[in-house]
């Protein structure tokens, strides 16, 4: 991993197309400003990481069992 | 078109009837051509299949059905990824459901990474909620039909 030190108001660039700005830093919080094109979505890691264990998981669900539980419920 | 499925077999879909999801769902960015299937007539699951990936589908819902006063606000890079500039009209928000484990197993649905289709241009994208009171497991109560 590339660790680099930036102040306020400083950049980086990554690629052609994205620019990471450090916007403000307060105590622990570091405020972040990000320029990407659309195909490059931003997200925070941990709600990202969610979501695509979630997306992994409800990719598995069965057909039979499903309509199981569905039946059970009704 | 033939499109062969592992859960249903092969099936005959027109093909105006795909929906492209140019990033993919979160984790499977490979996979952006998808097809509507309901899980039986009238019924309010529909399976999202993969076209290009016999193996891969999910069952979606729509989140009022779990949870009424379901609210999510599509930002503007998302309108513009969907081709809704202006407005929501045409767009249908609904959610992947999953059956999670447990003593009797539960039926939930991901609150958090809702899958937003624009139906008339057949475009879709899973949004990502930041900030939000969701859960990726939120229960499904039972539908009254």
């Amino acid at each position: 991993m590339l660790i680099l030190s930036r102040k306020i108001g400083e950049c980086i660039t990554i690629g052609e197309e994205i620019k990471v700005y450090v916007v403000d830093i307060r105590g622990k919080q570091v405020r972040l400003g990000i320029e990407a094109p659309a195909h490059a979505p931003i997200y925070r890691q941990e709600v990202y990481q969610k979501i695509l264990e979630e997306n992994r998981s409800a990719s598995r669900v069965d057909l039979a069992d499903f309509g199981q539980m569905i039946k059970r419920r009704e | 078109m033939k499109v062969p499925t592992s859960r249903f077999g092969a099936i005959d879909i027109p093909e105006d009837q795909v929906i492209h999801v140019p990033l993919g769902l979160i984790g499977f960015p490979n996979q952006k051509r998808y097809v509507l299937l309901e899980h039986k007539k009238g019924s309010p699951f529909i399976w999202f299949q993969a076209v290009d990936d016999e193996d891969l589908a999910f069952v979606l819902i729509d989140p009022l059905l779990c949870k009424p006063d379901y609210e999510i606000r599509v930002n503007s890079e998302d309108r513009k990824s969907l081709e809704l500039p202006d407005s929501c009209e045409g767009l249908q928000t609904m959610v992947t459901v999953n059956i999670t484990p447990g003593d009797p197993p539960e039926i939930t649905a991901n609150l958090l990474g809702p899958v937003a289709i624009n139906l008339p241009k057949k475009l879709a994208k899973q949004i990502v909620l930041h900030q939000s009171p969701y859960s990726t497991r939120h229960p499904i109560p039972t539908i009254r039909k």
